[in-house]
């Protein structure tokens, strides 16, 4: 019976099955001369939009690539900010003009933070406002100087996670959720 | 029987004596598959990448590696060892089998504390054991938990057999290696170590078992010790429960070993086994179980209370005593809920409002213990009845054990499988005491009870959910990195620079990628070297603050780029002073 004692082999095996798959391990390269240029101009072609269309923030959307620094992951209905300052940053195709900038977000505010304020800032505009509980749904629009290649910031007052306030078990600290945005133009 | 047969012949006649537990733990490692990668918080955000460097011999390049040295991480090790391949449903076969593998070792222990219950019974039982969502969660994951299952059941195995000195010492070596893989089995020794007495016949059994436990454990941190001198600094470096470094551990470890030997080696042996005569007597042994129970209530008043003081959260960050059992009604939770964690990462699964039975079902059981033990003891026959005691004790002891100390449930899932095990051990030795057909009828009822109440979690028609996602995990279907993804991230990291790790979530990059030319730390950089040539940044674009401290320094970030792919963000830019 002894003999046929099954944990050395199980050991064995175990053993094996790892020195196989440390030989096969997988790696990359140095990226090669000019590789760096192709992959920034396969992005900055991510972050180009359509006009006059909504784009859903969400997480099976195409042009998230437009969400800079402060956005969270996607979600399914949408787009956290996570940071005080956030930047969107997208384009235009060639020879369009881009002039309004809209943004539909839902602040985070409850009983024990009912108001928020926001500073939005675009290459045209800068506004300030304050929402509370009455105004779920936020929507703003802000003016284009109409160059293609356009940068929007939104400051936020205060980080705050939902568990802070009392209306769900999220420990993040977070803003407001993006749910699409808008450019018009022409 | 098996040794007059042959080799073939023998793995035949077992695979047609174990046919329902080789069906469940094929249909419980093509399960671990079949939901989804194991992409979990833990993994992403620094454990695969400690292990990482560790594999790659990088260790001295970071200092970050200090902060998580509280453990041996030899099952992390592994874990990137898989990753390695690249190919996701790699790891997650690995762990998955040696998980399901859990119910092998559940059948075997059935064999030895319910032998009476016939063998489709037992090893229905046995795959019982993982069907409940508190256990399916793990199940295919790098965690670590479920990983002990499997060795604290060979543990028990070793010691119900009772066979001799290795047996004893091997149990506690077994105790000893499921520490080394999560430390948190740490705090579960001391109810262990009243099983142990329980189980054994003598006070020397219970020393051999000590001294396995002590010597591997030693043994292992001392190895551990000894490659870290040469990586590390030393003053960072721990065992759980022990800091690798000192007189305190030198002396603790050499008395280990000594322990150790001197309970192997036959010599020293037959002097033990003299001891072993005075000490065998049922009076001693009961004193020494009493005195067993006391030092645990202690040790675990002190864990609890030093638990609540270093367990709280600073800086409005999470705390670990959210999952604290402070009143009555916290602990009801427990009995039939995962529990509201309230502190992870979007919301985890085990945020998800699964109702976990298995709890209250150790709590009955035992109950049940106690009471048969009582009934034996009036009737004076308790000796048959120790085995499925002591089970009882150490499964179902431990998990109140953790409980009361940490109270969060992750903590002692490894023991959850058992609890069926344990509660069919009971019904079985308290139906021997009953008259001879009772006891058959009792005993099929029982077992059909055990398996139906530990299932019960994920039966739909008892309201339970049998869709149990992995735990906490970041979101995927697949592989974290596309090919084509890997291949943009790896195009934005300048040959032969030095990567800047700064947030939460992106270091795995470092593992995905594996480059060789590539320095990557959390260290903040001084002025000097940012001077140098190809120094970059790779920072989460949702979590801020970790850009503040590289600000700090006087670093001032260019050519910064956030790249959104389906499961991860990262930003990069390039360092300059």
């Amino acid at each position: 019976m002894k003999g046929r004692r099954p944990t050395p082999w199980i050991v064995g095996v175990v053993v094996v099955f790892l020195g196989l798959a440390l030989s096969f391990q997988t790696s990359f390269s140095p990226p090669v001369s000019g590789q760096r240029e192709l992959v920034l101009e396969q992005i900055r072609s991510k972050k180009v939009i359509p006009l006059n269309r909504d784009l859903a923030m969400t997480n099976r959307s195409r042009y998230l690539w437009i969400l800079g620094d402060g956005f969270e992951e996607a979600e399914p209905d949408g787009t956290w900010i996570m940071a005080l300052q956030s930047t969107i940053d997208f384009s235009t195709k060639p020879g369009r003009r881009p002039t309004k900038f809209q943004i539909r977000m839902l602040p985070l505010v409850s009983r024990l933070k009912p108001l928020r304020t926001f500073e939005f800032d675009s290459s045209a505009e800068s506004r300030a406002l304050t929402v509370d509980e009455s105004m779920p749904l936020l929507e703003i629009e802000l003016k284009l100087d109409g160059k293609p290649h356009q940068q929007v910031y939104v400051t936020c007052d205060e980080l705050v996670s939902p568990s802070f306030l009392q209306i769900g078990p999220d420990r993040r600290p977070m803003c407001a959720k993006v749910i699409s945005v808008r450019v018009s133009g022409d | 029987m098996d040794s007059q047969i042959g080799p073939v012949a023998a793995v035949t006649s077992w695979c047609r004596r174990n046919l329902i537990v080789l069906i469940g733990f094929a249909a419980t490692t093509i399960y671990s598959i079949a939901t989804g990668p194991d992409l979990n918080f833990d993994l992403r955000n620094i454990r695969a990448y400690n292990a990482w460097m560790i594999v790659r011999g990088r260790l001295s390049d970071d200092p970050i590696s200090n902060l998580l040295t509280q453990y041996l991480p030899f099952h992390d090790i592994v874990n990137v060892i898989l990753i390695g391949t690249g190919y996701w449903w790699l790891p997650v076969l690995f762990w998955g089998a040696i998980h399901a593998s859990t119910i092998f070792v559940a059948n075997r222990l059935l064999r030895l504390v319910a032998p009476n219950v016939s063998n489709p019974m037992r090893q229905l039982t046995a795959i019982a054991s993982l069907a409940t969502p508190l256990v399916m969660m793990e199940i295919g994951t790098a965690f670590g938990d479920l990983t002990v299952a499997p060795v604290l059941g060979l543990m028990f195995v070793a010691c119900l057999e009772r066979r001799d000195s290795w047996n004893w010492c091997s149990a506690g070596a077994l105790l000893a290696f499921a520490a080394v893989i999560k430390p948190t089995v740490v705090l579960g020794v001391p109810p262990l170590l009243v099983a142990v007495a329980i189980i054994a016949y003598s006070g020397v059994q219970v020393a051999t078992f000590l001294s396995g436990f002590a010597g591997v454990y030693f043994a292992l941190g001392l190895g551990w010790a000894l490659y870290w001198s040469h990586e590390a600094s030393l003053r960072y470096l721990s065992m759980p429960g022990l800091p690798i470094a000192g007189t305190r551990f030198a002396i603790l470890a050499t008395a280990s070993l000594v322990m150790l030997v001197f309970a192997l080696i036959p010599p020293s042996r037959r002097i033990l086994e003299r001891l072993d005569v005075p000490l065998s007597r049922r009076r001693a042994m009961w004193l020494l179980r009493l005195g067993l129970v006391a030092a645990t209530l202690y040790q675990g008043r002190k864990w609890h209370s030093e638990f609540l003081v270093s367990g709280a959260g600073t800086d409005g960050s999470p705390g670990a005593t959210d999952w604290m059992v402070k009143n009555t009604s916290d602990f009801a939770r427990r009995l039939i809920h995962t529990g509201e964690l309230k502190n992870g990462y979007k919301l985890l699964d085990l945020e998800m409002p699964y109702r976990d039975f298995r709890v209250l079902f150790a709590v009955a059981v035992v109950i049940g213990a106690l009471v048969a033990c009582a009934m034996h003891l009036l009737k004076d026959m308790y000796e048959p009845f120790r085995s499925a005691f002591g089970l009882t004790i150490g499964v179902v002891g431990s998990i109140l054990f953790m409980i009361w100390i940490v109270g969060y449930a992750r903590y002692f899932i490894q023991y959850l499988p058992f609890v069926p095990v344990a509660g069919l051990a009971v019904i079985s030795g308290t139906a021997s005491i009953s008259p001879r057909r009772t006891n058959r009828h009792a005993r099929r009822f029982g077992a059909a009870l055990v398996v139906v109440v530990s299932c019960l979690a994920v039966l739909p028609m008892a309201g339970g959910s049998p869709h149990v996602r992995k735990f906490a995990q970041t979101e995927s279907s697949g592989d974290l990195l596309s090919p084509d993804e890997a291949e943009m991230l790896n195009a934005l990291i300048a040959p032969h620079s030095t990567v800047h790790i700064a947030g939460i979530l992106v270091s795995s990059a470092a593992v995905y990628l594996n480059r060789s030319d590539v320095t990557w730390t959390y260290a903040i950089p001084i002025n000097e070297e940012l001077k140098q040539q190809n120094r970059q940044v790779i920072y989460s674009p949702q979590w801020q603050r970790g850009m503040i401290g590289l600000r700090g320094s006087g670093a001032k970030t260019e050519n910064c780029t956030v790249l959104r792919f389906r499961y991860v963000v990262y930003g990069i830019c390039d360092l300059k002073s």
